[in-house]
């Protein structure tokens, strides 16, 4: 029996390799299913549970946890979000390397977005801006515009990189769970840790492979920094880009399909037509149009668009669009915007499934199925929803909104949608989209010919009528059988690079907080200001604690002897003064006596 | 929100030096009207430093000159000296409000540090507190008092006539009252709003944005196509209405300059939106609460969590707010229009006793949020002033 490792950035990407891992599991490989970080947000914790529960070859366990996740390097760059007693914590060595490591692979990724490919994708560098401190983004804001400077920047970056030591949790994580091979996906979040397993698996002679999870993984993320030994793709376009803008050899690439969507090859509705339409509240007896809501980064305010939308349907003057029902189905993570929304101001128009359902609760699959499999055309800005819909061969249509730019024109993986070969029709206004919806609900022979082709080049690359569940299973089997890849230790440059390396990640460590840099200059002569004063507070103390009762009791001490010896010299004085008295009289007599006086 | 405008003498006579930029007519609209206010009161004269063509209006009551030659260059140094100064000082608080706010950091992080000493540390915590009261300490509150009266500014009849001529080959004539209309709310609702103002005998001239999905129709001139769309024709537009129907504070505040009244719609910040004259009416949307799915009351729209929000979403740029906004209906804005011009027929004698109800509400919430938040005391109240303008009636009824 064979190891396969899956190391996942969370629960949430199981969706996309279910059947995947089951068909792996089935022929007798143990697959192990390590999630970096757990969430819940939809349910995803919940997933993970049902799977290892379905087949005894299937583990699910959490990653090693780690001294500084890229949240935490974010949180400390959050300008409110300094602790009180925060240096009082103790730093390790290992956190120091770990946010050097954040931060060299955030830069990489910032500086991607100056390509000239990402030219209009200013909102997607903004995204990376947000997560990096400003001191950095205010030189490279500069320096990373010139294509030259842009290359010695990223050739000192990946010095930096491989001067970064591998983290002995992974080390040991993959030693104990030796794995014949080590699947990790998606690799390419921004600043992403999950580099370390790729840096971890060539010290220590493990295959890896990245296996890319969505259409938009290569284009509106991060890079693939460190190379693994294969990349498994949906699609040639895929394999382009892991080659030009990732720097992957091309004979490490197996095209394997997407995965993830042939379910929707495979199944039927869950009812009837009359059924669905009755549940969802929309009139049987008039064709609907559905509305897939798309992603908060891609529509963080969708609901005014979609009220112009359907108004422009209402008012458009055709019966034929006046008339149809509409469908809003909200984009599961960018659901809540929908409580906004009043659809009764709208005729026969409806949102499903309600704000809020748990996309893990039974039936959701097939009512997203079913409300694509009984729409007349699926409508959206730009959402996966959309290939899904091109699968079922519905007709469908997308509106160019400035207030959508960025997740539209400002995406490459907008263009497989709506450029060429696109199976999208896109409008430039919404009037233009009214005409659209008018032409081609009619059905449209050249139009279904467009879907089947999109699907053929984009999700079965290897025949309709292929599944490429079984192509990825055979794909990861086939890596599984090669051999292992030699060991490569840190070399001695590499470990005499790790000294001075240090101080660099000590610096990192420091700027991560995102502070203007007099604070750092002010910091040590501030602590030793506050530590001086402490200082005096202590001595304080301890003058209060011991020194001022030995100051008190020598005190009495002394008032007790100068006491005692003002009573003793006062008595002896006394006495003597007596004495002398006496002698006086005593002398006085005697001299009377002598002088003959009496 | 500061004025540009510059106090200065003239001998004994004070004298207020303004550099009116036409480009940003709202700006300037509450420039000149602060400025004339503060004429009024300190027995003044305005000074306009023009570069261009003349003012296109007069102000009565208050000396205007113009200045020439040598004492146009003096005074524009004076000018130009005194905002130096002023933008110099803006920029030592924001720096001074920088370094305040990084101290009290790293005060934090000795704060929690228990290996010193209790009073130590108690020490530092109160001095943390004192920066952090600094910090807050000052912003420019917007000049609600000096635009409470009524302006006396008029255009110019040279500016009338050449922008009349404008506006008629757009198709807008001096047949019927005028209103101009700026939103960009659902265009159903626009639609139903716009057509009834036409059918109540009003020609409508709707500015702005342009909007995908708006139809236009007879009565109403669509002028958000228009370029290029000198900033001149807002201001004539809206002086030559008989009310505004907007969404925007720059019309809300070029209103101002012409005493016209306006009814801004679909406001989120009742601070913000809050109209100073009596002659302004206001709605405000309907806040929709993300995580409970419950429309909140417009007494909770006066809370500290809601602007903590409101500024997550405008300022910071968060995405994501806690708070969905829904329209006003057609229904709510036919009721909003149909006071307004009770309102204008009546001279705005009256109100109801929710509405000043209200007012007082929001100069409450005004002081009580302005010690924590620094977008409410820049839009709040100005010294326990709000505005003398209201909350439409349904809306300030419904509040508890």
């Amino acid at each position: 029996m064979s190891r396969i490792l899956f190391v996942m950035l969370h629960p949430g990407f199981i969706r996309y390799y279910e059947d995947a891992i089951h068909l792996l599991a089935a022929s007798g490989h143990e697959v192990n299913l390590a999630f970096e970080i757990s969430r819940d947000k939809l349910g995803e914790d919940m997933t993970a549970q049902r799977l290892a529960a379905s087949s005894p070859n299937i583990h699910c366990e959490p990653a090693p946890e780690r001294t500084e996740s890229v949240r935490d390097f974010i949180i400390r760059s959050d300008r409110t979000a300094t602790r009180a007693g925060d240096q009082r914590r103790q730093r390790s060595d290992h956190e120091a390397w770990e946010s050097l490591a954040t931060t060299v692979r955030l830069i990489e990724d910032y500086l991607r977005f100056f390509e000239p490919e990402f030219r209009d994708a200013s909102t997607l560098r903004g995204r990376v801006e947000k997560r990096l401190p400003r001191v950095y983004t205010q030189v490279l804001g500069v320096a990373g515009r010139p294509q030259a400077t842009r290359r010695i920047i990223r050739a000192a970056l990946r010095g930096v990189e491989a001067i970064i030591p591998t983290a002995d949790g992974i080390d040991n994580f993959l030693r104990e769970r030796n794995p014949d091979l080590l699947l990790v996906t998606p690799l390419i979040e921004l600043g992403s840790q999950q580099v370390d397993y790729i840096k971890s698996a060539r010290k220590l002679g493990i295959r890896s492979a990245l296996c890319v999870a969505s259409w938009d993984n290569l284009t509106s993320k991060g890079l693939i920094r460190v190379l693994p030994d294969h990349v498994l793709v949906w699609n040639e376009a895929q394999a382009q880009e892991a080659t030009t803008l990732h720097g992957v050899p091309p004979d490490c690439i197996t095209v394997t399909g997407a995965q993830t969507f042939d379910r929707w090859f495979a199944m039927r509705p869950s009812r009837s037509r009359e059924d669905f339409c009755r549940t969802v509240g929309l009139d049987p007896g008039r064709p609907f149009l559905l509305y897939t809501g798309s992603s908060v980064f891609i529509a963080p305010d969708e609901v005014p668009f979609a009220e112009r939308w359907l108004t422009a349907l209402r008012h458009s003057g055709i019966p034929r669009v006046s008339e149809v029902g509409a469908l809003i189905r909200p984009h599961p993570a960018n659901s809540r915007q929908w409580y906004a929304f009043d659809s009764a101001a709208f005729a026969n128009a409806a949102v499903w499934p309600p704000v809020g359902t748990d996309p893990n609760s039974h039936g959701f699959k097939e009512d997203f199925f079913d409300s694509v499999y009984y729409s007349a055309g699926v409508v959206g800005i730009n959402t996966s929803a959309q290939i899904e819909a091109s699968i079922l061969g519905r007709p469908i249509f997308t509106v160019r909104s400035p207030e959508f730019a960025h997740g539209q024109e400002g995406t490459l993986h907008f263009r497989y949608l709506a450029g060429d070969g696109g199976v999208v029709r896109a409008a430039t206004s919404l009037a233009e989209h009214v005409q659209h919806l008018a032409s081609e609900l009619e059905g449209d022979a050249a139009g279904n010919e467009r879907n089947r082709e999109f699907v053929r080049r984009f999700v079965r690359p290897h025949g309709l009528d292929r599944p490429a569940t079984p192509i990825f299973a055979r794909a990861v089997d086939a890596l599984r059988q090669l051999a292992p890849p030699a060991a490569r230790p840190d070399s001695l440059w590499v470990r005499t690079a790790r000294m001075p390396g240090r101080s660099l990640a000590a610096a990192a460590l420091a700027l991560a907080e995102g502070r203007p840099v007099w604070v750092y200059v002010m910091r040590q002569p501030m602590t030793l200001a506050i530590h001086t004063v402490a200082l005096g507070y202590r001595l304080t103390d301890q003058w209060q604690a011991h020194g001022r009762p030995v100051i008190k009791r020598m005190r009495r001490v002394a008032w007790r002897w100068w006491y005692e010896s003002s009573q003793w010299l006062g008595h002896r004085w006394h006495r003597s003064k007596k004495k002398l008295l006496r002698m006086t009289r005593g002398a006085r007599g005697t001299a009377r006596r002598f002088v003959g006086l009496r | 929100m500061t004025s540009t405008a510059v106090e200065t003498r003239a001998g004994r006579h004070p004298l207020l030096l303004l550099r009116p930029d036409f480009s940003q007519p709202a700006r300037c609209s509450v420039d000149l009207v602060t400025a004339a206010a503060r004429a009024r009161e300190t027995g003044g004269a305005i000074c306009l430093l023009l570069d261009g063509p003349s003012m296109p209006w007069s102000v009565a009551g208050v000396p205007v000159v113009t200045a020439r030659g040598v004492q146009r260059l003096w005074l524009s140094a004076v000018w130009r000296t005194a905002l130096a100064a002023r933008d110099l000082r803006a920029w030592w608080r924001d720096v001074a409000a920088s370094v305040a706010y990084e101290w009290r950091r790293e005060l934090r992080r000795h704060i929690g540090d228990d290996r010193l000493p209790f009073e130590l540390r108690q020490r530092l915590r109160s001095m943390a507190e004192l920066s952090k009261r600094r910090v807050s300490a000052e912003t420019n509150a917007f000049p609600r008092r000096m635009l409470r009266a009524p302006s006396t500014v008029s255009l110019s009849p040279d500016f009338i006539e050449q922008t009349r001529r404008q506006l008629t080959a757009h198709g807008i004539t001096d047949g019927k009252p005028l209103v101009t209309f700026e939103s960009r709310t659902r265009p159903d609702i626009a639609r139903a709003v716009l057509e009834f103002l036409v059918r109540e005998g009003y020609a409508v001239a709707r500015i702005g944005d342009p909007d995908d999905g708006f139809y236009s129709y007879d009565g109403v001139t669509d002028l958000t196509r228009l370029a290029p769309r000198p900033p001149s024709l807002e201001l004539f537009l809206v002086s030559a209405s008989a009310f505004i129907v907007c969404e925007s504070i720059d019309l809300q505040q070029l209103a101002y300059l012409t005493n016209i009244p306006s009814l801004m719609i679909n406001a989120r910040d009742p601070f913000v939106a809050y109209p100073v004259r009596a002659n302004g009416l206001m709605t405000l949307s309907t806040a929709v609460d993300l995580d409970t799915a419950q429309a909140i009351t417009i007494t909770d729209m006066l809370t500290q969590p809601y602007f903590r929000d409101l500024h997550k979403q405008q300022v910071r740029g968060r995405r994501r707010g806690s708070h969905g906004y829904r329209d006003n209906t057609t229904e709510e804005l036919i009721d909003a229009i149909t006071e307004m011009r009770a309102g204008i027929a009546a001279g705005w004698t009256t109100e109801s006793e929710s509405q000043s109800r209200f007012r007082t509400r929001v100069v409450e919430a005004g002081a009580a949020l302005a010690a924590v938040s620094a977008h409410v005391a820049e839009w709040g109240p100005d010294d326990g002033f709000i505005g003398d303008g209201r909350l439409v009636r349904f809306q300030a009824d419904r509040v508890s």
